[in-house]
Protein backbone atom coordinates (compact mmCIF):
# COMPACT_ATOMS: atom_id res chain seq x y z
CA UNK A 1 0.00 0.00 0.00
CA UNK A 2 1.64 3.48 -0.63
CA UNK A 3 0.38 5.98 1.75
CA UNK A 4 0.97 8.88 -0.45
CA UNK A 5 -1.93 8.11 -2.48
CA UNK A 6 -4.52 10.53 -2.23
CA UNK A 7 -7.47 8.87 -4.21
CA UNK A 8 -10.50 10.74 -4.78
CA UNK A 9 -14.25 9.69 -5.54
CA UNK A 10 -14.92 8.45 -8.78
CA UNK A 11 -16.85 10.97 -11.04
CA UNK A 12 -20.49 9.93 -11.54
CA UNK A 13 -20.36 10.34 -14.93
CA UNK A 14 -17.97 7.44 -15.86
CA UNK A 15 -18.50 4.68 -17.85
CA UNK A 16 -17.08 1.88 -19.53
CA UNK A 17 -18.00 -1.20 -21.51
CA UNK A 18 -17.90 -4.87 -20.20
CA UNK A 19 -16.70 -5.93 -23.21
CA UNK A 20 -13.75 -8.50 -21.94
CA UNK A 21 -14.41 -11.97 -22.67
CA UNK A 22 -14.71 -12.57 -18.85
CA UNK A 23 -12.47 -15.93 -19.11
CA UNK A 24 -9.27 -14.10 -16.63
CA UNK A 25 -10.26 -12.71 -13.56
CA UNK A 26 -13.55 -14.17 -12.75
CA UNK A 27 -12.51 -15.57 -9.69
CA UNK A 28 -13.79 -15.42 -6.29
CA UNK A 29 -11.11 -12.24 -5.70
CA UNK A 30 -11.44 -9.64 -8.27
CA UNK A 31 -14.11 -7.27 -9.10
CA UNK A 32 -16.17 -8.96 -12.37
CA UNK A 33 -17.81 -5.50 -13.51
CA UNK A 34 -17.01 -2.07 -14.43
CA UNK A 35 -18.99 -0.51 -11.61
CA UNK A 36 -16.37 -3.10 -9.01
CA UNK A 37 -13.37 -1.14 -11.13
CA UNK A 38 -14.91 1.99 -10.23
CA UNK A 39 -15.47 0.90 -6.65
CA UNK A 40 -11.60 -0.19 -6.58
CA UNK A 41 -10.33 2.82 -7.81
CA UNK A 42 -11.87 4.68 -5.35
CA UNK A 43 -10.20 2.84 -2.40
CA UNK A 44 -6.94 4.04 -1.04
CA UNK A 45 -3.37 2.78 -2.06
CA UNK A 46 -2.21 0.52 -4.69
CA UNK A 47 -4.18 -1.68 -6.92
CA UNK A 48 -3.91 -5.40 -5.54
CA UNK A 49 -2.58 -7.84 -8.55
CA UNK A 50 -6.18 -9.25 -8.17
CA UNK A 51 -7.32 -6.22 -9.61
CA UNK A 52 -5.42 -5.75 -12.03
CA UNK A 53 -6.28 -8.91 -13.21
CA UNK A 54 -9.33 -8.05 -13.30
CA UNK A 55 -9.31 -5.15 -15.26
CA UNK A 56 -7.05 -7.09 -17.67
CA UNK A 57 -10.01 -8.79 -18.04
CA UNK A 58 -12.71 -5.97 -18.65
CA UNK A 59 -10.42 -4.00 -20.78
CA UNK A 60 -7.58 -6.16 -21.93
CA UNK A 61 -9.37 -7.20 -25.34
CA UNK A 62 -10.02 -3.27 -26.12
CA UNK A 63 -6.62 -2.21 -25.07
CA UNK A 64 -4.73 -4.49 -27.30
CA UNK A 65 -7.02 -3.84 -30.19
CA UNK A 66 -5.77 -0.06 -29.50
CA UNK A 67 -2.30 -1.61 -29.36
CA UNK A 68 -2.60 -3.27 -32.90
CA UNK A 69 -4.00 -0.87 -34.55
CA UNK A 70 -1.44 2.00 -33.11
CA UNK A 71 2.02 -0.57 -33.66
CA UNK A 72 0.42 -2.82 -36.32
CA UNK A 73 2.44 -5.72 -35.07
CA UNK A 74 1.47 -8.23 -32.51
CA UNK A 75 4.60 -8.67 -30.48
CA UNK A 76 5.16 -5.01 -30.12
CA UNK A 77 1.10 -4.58 -28.83
CA UNK A 78 1.39 -7.90 -26.78
CA UNK A 79 4.72 -6.14 -25.14
CA UNK A 80 3.15 -2.48 -24.89
CA UNK A 81 0.15 -4.13 -23.43
CA UNK A 82 2.46 -5.84 -20.24
CA UNK A 83 3.82 -2.78 -20.13
CA UNK A 84 0.76 -0.66 -19.63
CA UNK A 85 -0.64 -3.19 -17.02
CA UNK A 86 2.49 -3.20 -15.40
CA UNK A 87 1.72 0.66 -14.79
CA UNK A 88 -1.33 0.07 -13.79
CA UNK A 89 0.02 -2.26 -10.99
CA UNK A 90 2.11 0.82 -10.10
CA UNK A 91 0.16 3.63 -10.56
CA UNK A 92 -3.74 2.49 -11.17
CA UNK A 93 -4.91 3.84 -7.85
CA UNK A 94 -3.57 7.40 -9.20
CA UNK A 95 -6.26 7.06 -12.20
CA UNK A 96 -8.99 9.08 -10.37
CA UNK A 97 -9.80 12.41 -12.40
CA UNK A 98 -10.26 11.02 -15.34
CA UNK A 99 -12.05 7.54 -16.43
CA UNK A 100 -10.44 4.74 -15.95
CA UNK A 101 -10.97 3.81 -19.94
CA UNK A 102 -9.40 6.68 -20.92
CA UNK A 103 -6.69 6.71 -18.40
CA UNK A 104 -5.29 3.03 -19.77
CA UNK A 105 -5.89 4.09 -23.22
CA UNK A 106 -3.30 7.24 -22.47
CA UNK A 107 -0.90 4.85 -20.73
CA UNK A 108 -1.42 2.23 -23.22
CA UNK A 109 -0.57 5.05 -26.52
CA UNK A 110 2.37 6.78 -24.54
CA UNK A 111 3.69 2.95 -23.88
CA UNK A 112 2.83 2.26 -27.81
CA UNK A 113 4.71 5.77 -28.50
CA UNK A 114 8.11 4.69 -26.71
CA UNK A 115 8.68 0.94 -28.00
CA UNK A 116 7.81 2.57 -31.62
CA UNK A 117 10.65 4.83 -31.01
CA UNK A 118 12.70 2.35 -30.07
CA UNK A 119 11.94 -0.09 -32.58
CA UNK A 120 12.60 2.93 -35.16
CA UNK A 121 15.91 3.19 -33.55
CA UNK A 122 16.80 -0.29 -33.88
CA UNK A 123 15.62 -0.30 -37.44
CA UNK A 124 17.95 2.47 -38.62
CA UNK A 125 20.68 0.87 -36.70
CA UNK A 126 20.14 -2.33 -38.41
CA UNK A 127 19.85 -0.63 -41.77
CA UNK A 128 23.39 1.40 -40.68
CA UNK A 129 25.42 -1.68 -40.03
CA UNK A 130 23.44 -3.95 -42.31
CA UNK A 131 23.90 -6.62 -39.66
CA UNK A 132 20.43 -8.14 -40.66
CA UNK A 133 17.25 -7.50 -43.40
CA UNK A 134 15.15 -4.84 -41.25
CA UNK A 135 11.55 -6.32 -41.22
CA UNK A 136 9.57 -3.89 -42.31
CA UNK A 137 7.20 -1.92 -39.49
CA UNK A 138 3.86 -3.14 -41.19
CA UNK A 139 4.65 -6.56 -41.81
CA UNK A 140 2.28 -8.70 -39.48
CA UNK A 141 1.40 -11.94 -40.57
CA UNK A 142 -1.97 -13.08 -39.76
CA UNK A 143 -0.94 -15.60 -36.97
CA UNK A 144 -2.75 -18.18 -34.77
CA UNK A 145 -2.39 -15.32 -31.44
CA UNK A 146 -4.10 -12.51 -33.93
CA UNK A 147 -6.53 -14.68 -34.51
CA UNK A 148 -8.17 -14.42 -31.23
CA UNK A 149 -8.07 -11.09 -31.36
CA UNK A 150 -11.00 -11.98 -33.57
CA UNK A 151 -13.97 -13.26 -32.44
CA UNK A 152 -16.25 -16.22 -34.14
CA UNK A 153 -19.30 -13.86 -34.07
CA UNK A 154 -17.46 -11.21 -35.65
CA UNK A 155 -16.32 -13.05 -38.34
CA UNK A 156 -20.02 -14.61 -39.15
CA UNK A 157 -21.36 -11.47 -39.26
CA UNK A 158 -18.62 -10.26 -41.56
CA UNK A 159 -19.11 -12.84 -43.68
CA UNK A 160 -22.74 -11.76 -44.37
CA UNK A 161 -21.83 -8.39 -44.65
CA UNK A 162 -19.45 -8.91 -47.22
CA UNK A 163 -22.00 -11.22 -49.19
CA UNK A 164 -24.50 -7.95 -48.90
CA UNK A 165 -21.98 -5.23 -50.57
CA UNK A 166 -22.17 -4.32 -53.69
CA UNK A 167 -19.75 -6.07 -56.26
CA UNK A 168 -17.54 -2.94 -56.75
CA UNK A 169 -17.29 -2.05 -53.29
CA UNK A 170 -16.30 -5.96 -52.05
CA UNK A 171 -13.90 -5.57 -54.67
CA UNK A 172 -11.71 -2.61 -53.54
CA UNK A 173 -12.08 -4.03 -50.30
CA UNK A 174 -10.40 -7.39 -51.05
CA UNK A 175 -7.87 -5.56 -52.94
CA UNK A 176 -6.94 -3.72 -50.15
CA UNK A 177 -7.15 -6.25 -47.28
CA UNK A 178 -6.38 -9.39 -48.83
CA UNK A 179 -4.33 -8.83 -51.72
CA UNK A 180 -2.96 -5.75 -49.63
CA UNK A 181 -3.09 -3.11 -52.60
CA UNK A 182 -2.69 0.23 -52.27
CA UNK A 183 -5.25 2.61 -52.78
CA UNK A 184 -3.32 4.00 -55.85
CA UNK A 185 -2.25 0.52 -57.43
CA UNK A 186 -6.14 -0.34 -56.96
CA UNK A 187 -7.54 2.81 -58.84
CA UNK A 188 -4.99 2.23 -61.48
CA UNK A 189 -5.04 -1.46 -61.96
CA UNK A 190 -8.94 -0.82 -62.16
CA UNK A 191 -8.47 2.52 -64.34
CA UNK A 192 -10.71 4.90 -61.99
CA UNK A 193 -10.30 8.08 -59.91
CA UNK A 194 -8.55 7.48 -56.69
CA UNK A 195 -11.23 9.26 -54.91
CA UNK A 196 -13.87 6.60 -56.38
CA UNK A 197 -11.99 3.56 -54.99
CA UNK A 198 -11.55 5.39 -51.90
CA UNK A 199 -15.46 6.62 -51.98
CA UNK A 200 -15.69 2.78 -52.13
CA UNK A 201 -13.92 1.55 -49.60
CA UNK A 202 -14.95 4.24 -47.20
CA UNK A 203 -18.97 3.32 -47.70
CA UNK A 204 -18.34 -0.79 -47.38
CA UNK A 205 -16.19 0.15 -44.45
CA UNK A 206 -19.00 1.74 -43.12
CA UNK A 207 -21.51 -0.67 -43.69
CA UNK A 208 -19.02 -3.31 -42.57
CA UNK A 209 -18.23 -1.57 -39.29
CA UNK A 210 -21.67 -1.19 -38.62
CA UNK A 211 -22.29 -4.71 -38.88
CA UNK A 212 -19.98 -5.26 -35.99
CA UNK A 213 -20.86 -2.45 -33.92
CA UNK A 214 -24.09 -4.30 -33.94
CA UNK A 215 -23.01 -7.70 -33.39
CA UNK A 216 -20.84 -5.72 -30.15
CA UNK A 217 -23.76 -4.48 -28.84
CA UNK A 218 -25.96 -7.51 -29.06
CA UNK A 219 -26.02 -9.17 -25.95
CA UNK B 1 -7.01 15.80 -44.58
CA UNK B 2 -7.65 17.55 -41.04
CA UNK B 3 -8.35 16.23 -37.78
CA UNK B 4 -9.66 19.13 -36.03
CA UNK B 5 -13.56 18.53 -34.70
CA UNK B 6 -14.28 15.60 -37.36
CA UNK B 7 -17.74 13.88 -37.27
CA UNK B 8 -17.93 10.55 -35.73
CA UNK B 9 -17.90 9.22 -39.08
CA UNK B 10 -15.02 11.13 -40.62
CA UNK B 11 -13.36 10.14 -37.54
CA UNK B 12 -13.88 6.45 -38.16
CA UNK B 13 -12.57 6.47 -41.76
CA UNK B 14 -9.50 8.56 -40.32
CA UNK B 15 -8.58 5.72 -38.19
CA UNK B 16 -9.48 3.16 -40.53
CA UNK B 17 -7.27 4.91 -42.70
CA UNK B 18 -4.51 4.91 -40.70
CA UNK B 19 -4.89 1.39 -38.84
CA UNK B 20 -4.48 0.12 -42.70
CA UNK B 21 -1.38 2.34 -43.04
CA UNK B 22 -2.36 4.64 -45.95
CA UNK B 23 -2.19 7.77 -44.45
CA UNK B 24 0.53 10.24 -45.04
CA UNK B 25 3.67 10.68 -42.61
CA UNK B 26 1.93 13.97 -41.43
CA UNK B 27 -1.46 13.08 -41.00
CA UNK B 28 -0.26 9.91 -39.24
CA UNK B 29 1.51 12.35 -36.77
CA UNK B 30 -0.48 14.78 -36.42
CA UNK B 31 -3.27 11.70 -35.88
CA UNK B 32 -1.62 9.92 -33.53
CA UNK B 33 -0.96 13.76 -31.58
CA UNK B 34 -4.53 13.54 -31.21
CA UNK B 35 -4.51 10.09 -29.77
CA UNK B 36 -3.32 11.67 -26.87
CA UNK B 37 -6.33 13.26 -25.58
CA UNK B 38 -8.88 12.08 -27.34
CA UNK B 39 -10.63 8.98 -25.91
CA UNK B 40 -13.06 9.12 -29.30
CA UNK B 41 -9.96 8.73 -31.17
CA UNK B 42 -8.93 5.92 -29.82
CA UNK B 43 -12.52 4.54 -29.70
CA UNK B 44 -12.08 4.54 -33.31
CA UNK B 45 -8.57 2.50 -33.54
CA UNK B 46 -9.74 0.30 -32.01
CA UNK B 47 -12.96 -0.18 -33.76
CA UNK B 48 -10.77 0.22 -37.32
CA UNK B 49 -8.30 -2.12 -35.92
CA UNK B 50 -11.25 -5.25 -34.74
CA UNK B 51 -12.50 -4.08 -37.75
CA UNK B 52 -9.52 -5.06 -40.39
CA UNK B 53 -8.22 -7.50 -38.19
CA UNK B 54 -11.69 -9.37 -38.69
CA UNK B 55 -11.33 -8.47 -42.39
CA UNK B 56 -8.09 -10.42 -42.51
CA UNK B 57 -8.74 -13.50 -41.05
CA UNK B 58 -12.47 -13.78 -42.57
CA UNK B 59 -10.95 -15.72 -44.98
CA UNK B 60 -11.79 -14.74 -48.22
CA UNK B 61 -14.08 -17.45 -50.44
CA UNK B 62 -11.21 -19.02 -52.98
CA UNK B 63 -13.31 -17.41 -56.01
CA UNK B 64 -12.65 -14.12 -55.23
CA UNK B 65 -9.14 -14.28 -53.95
CA UNK B 66 -7.53 -16.01 -56.87
CA UNK B 67 -5.05 -14.59 -59.01
CA UNK B 68 -7.78 -14.27 -62.12
CA UNK B 69 -6.33 -13.76 -65.56
CA UNK B 70 -8.90 -15.44 -68.24
CA UNK B 71 -11.93 -13.93 -68.96
CA UNK B 72 -14.21 -16.85 -67.21
CA UNK B 73 -11.97 -16.49 -64.22
CA UNK B 74 -12.39 -13.01 -64.14
CA UNK B 75 -16.23 -13.31 -64.30
CA UNK B 76 -15.61 -15.90 -61.17
CA UNK B 77 -13.74 -13.74 -59.24
CA UNK B 78 -16.23 -10.40 -60.15
CA UNK B 79 -19.48 -11.83 -59.52
CA UNK B 80 -21.57 -11.22 -56.53
CA UNK B 81 -22.47 -14.25 -55.12
CA UNK B 82 -26.58 -14.09 -55.38
CA UNK B 83 -28.00 -17.68 -56.53
CA UNK B 84 -29.57 -15.33 -59.44
CA UNK B 85 -25.97 -14.19 -60.30
CA UNK B 86 -24.16 -17.36 -59.57
CA UNK B 87 -26.45 -19.33 -61.89
CA UNK B 88 -25.86 -16.70 -64.68
CA UNK B 89 -22.62 -17.13 -64.45
CA UNK B 90 -22.88 -20.67 -64.36
CA UNK B 91 -24.46 -20.40 -67.78
CA UNK B 92 -21.98 -18.20 -68.99
CA UNK B 93 -18.88 -20.81 -67.69
CA UNK B 94 -20.75 -23.40 -69.74
CA UNK B 95 -21.34 -21.61 -72.60
CA UNK B 96 -17.33 -20.45 -72.87
CA UNK B 97 -16.17 -23.89 -71.75
CA UNK B 98 -18.28 -25.23 -75.34
CA UNK B 99 -17.25 -23.28 -77.16
CA UNK B 100 -13.40 -24.13 -76.67
CA UNK B 101 -14.41 -27.52 -76.20
CA UNK B 102 -15.59 -27.49 -80.25
CA UNK B 103 -12.55 -25.28 -81.05
CA UNK B 104 -9.91 -28.19 -79.59
CA UNK B 105 -12.22 -31.20 -81.55
CA UNK B 106 -12.01 -28.83 -85.37
CA UNK B 107 -8.29 -28.50 -84.35
CA UNK B 108 -8.14 -32.33 -83.84
CA UNK B 109 -10.43 -33.36 -86.28
CA UNK B 110 -8.87 -31.00 -89.36
CA UNK B 111 -5.34 -31.29 -88.71
CA UNK B 112 -5.25 -34.85 -90.29
CA UNK B 113 -7.27 -34.59 -93.27
CA UNK B 114 -4.77 -31.84 -94.82
CA UNK B 115 -1.34 -33.99 -95.93
CA UNK B 116 1.59 -32.23 -96.17
CA UNK B 117 3.83 -31.59 -98.86
CA UNK B 118 5.98 -34.30 -97.70
CA UNK B 119 3.22 -36.82 -97.36
CA UNK B 120 2.33 -36.18 -100.87
CA UNK B 121 5.96 -36.74 -102.12
CA UNK B 122 6.49 -39.83 -100.12
CA UNK B 123 2.41 -41.16 -101.77
CA UNK B 124 4.41 -40.49 -105.06
CA UNK B 125 7.46 -42.26 -104.43
CA UNK B 126 5.45 -45.02 -103.19
CA UNK B 127 3.65 -45.34 -106.13
CA UNK B 128 6.21 -45.22 -108.46
CA UNK B 129 7.81 -48.00 -106.75
CA UNK B 130 5.27 -50.21 -106.73
CA UNK B 131 5.05 -50.01 -110.59
CA UNK B 132 8.81 -50.11 -111.10
CA UNK B 133 8.38 -53.85 -108.94
CA UNK B 134 5.21 -54.51 -111.27
CA UNK B 135 7.26 -54.02 -114.30
CA UNK B 136 10.04 -56.34 -113.05
CA UNK B 137 8.28 -58.88 -112.25
CA UNK B 138 6.17 -59.11 -115.74
CA UNK B 139 10.10 -58.81 -117.50
CA UNK B 140 9.01 -55.47 -119.16
CA UNK B 141 11.26 -52.77 -119.47
CA UNK B 142 10.46 -49.55 -118.02
CA UNK B 143 9.53 -46.29 -119.70
CA UNK B 144 9.61 -44.12 -117.03
CA UNK B 145 12.38 -41.80 -115.13
CA UNK B 146 14.24 -44.61 -112.26
CA UNK B 147 15.34 -41.97 -110.61
CA UNK B 148 14.41 -38.14 -111.22
CA UNK B 149 17.64 -36.84 -111.82
CA UNK B 150 18.60 -33.27 -111.11
CA UNK B 151 19.04 -32.79 -114.92
CA UNK B 152 15.50 -33.91 -115.05
CA UNK B 153 14.66 -31.59 -112.71
CA UNK B 154 16.03 -28.57 -114.92
CA UNK B 155 15.30 -29.80 -117.66
CA UNK B 156 11.45 -29.59 -116.63
CA UNK B 157 12.10 -26.35 -114.91
CA UNK B 158 13.48 -25.03 -118.68
CA UNK B 159 10.14 -26.25 -120.15
CA UNK B 160 8.73 -24.39 -118.29
CA UNK B 161 10.87 -21.02 -118.67
CA UNK B 162 12.68 -21.44 -121.33
CA UNK B 163 11.06 -20.81 -125.29
CA UNK B 164 10.71 -24.18 -127.69
CA UNK B 165 13.22 -23.25 -129.87
CA UNK B 166 15.79 -23.79 -127.37
CA UNK B 167 15.10 -26.79 -126.03
CA UNK B 168 14.99 -28.11 -129.59
CA UNK B 169 17.98 -27.07 -130.04
CA UNK B 170 19.65 -28.40 -127.17
CA UNK B 171 17.86 -31.69 -128.07
CA UNK B 172 20.12 -31.60 -131.46
CA UNK B 173 23.35 -30.84 -130.08
CA UNK B 174 22.38 -33.75 -127.40
CA UNK B 175 21.72 -36.32 -130.02
CA UNK B 176 25.20 -35.52 -131.53
CA UNK B 177 27.54 -37.97 -131.32
CA UNK B 178 31.30 -37.25 -129.54
CA UNK B 179 32.92 -38.64 -133.32
CA UNK B 180 31.74 -37.56 -136.39
CA UNK B 181 30.67 -40.59 -138.47
CA UNK B 182 31.27 -41.07 -142.45
CA UNK B 183 28.23 -39.42 -143.26
CA UNK B 184 29.15 -36.40 -141.77
CA UNK B 185 32.26 -36.32 -143.31
CA UNK B 186 30.05 -36.70 -146.78
CA UNK B 187 27.88 -33.63 -145.54
CA UNK B 188 30.78 -31.84 -145.26
CA UNK B 189 32.25 -32.52 -147.98
CA UNK B 190 29.20 -31.40 -149.88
Amino acid sequence: MSPTATPGPEPADHSFGDKGSGDHGTGDKGPESADDLRGFLSGEGRLSPSDVQALYAAQGHEVLLFLMGLLRNRELADEALQNTFQRVLEQGHTARSESLKGWLFKVSYHEAMALKRRQATQDRVLRKYGDREVRPFDSHPVSESELRLVRDEDLARLREALNQLPAEQRQVVERRIDREQTFAVIAQELKLPLGTVLTRMRLALEKLRRQLRDTNESP
Amino acid sequence: MTTSSPTTNDLDWLAEQYVLGELSAEDAARFEAALADSPAACEAVVAASRLVLSLQTVGWAVPTTTTVTSPAKELVGTAHPTDRRSGRLGRQLVAIAAVAACCLVLVLAWSPVRPTTADRQVRAEVIQARELMDHWRGGRSFAGPLIASEEDDEAADLGDAAPSWMLAAVSIEKQKPAHPTDEDDVLEDN
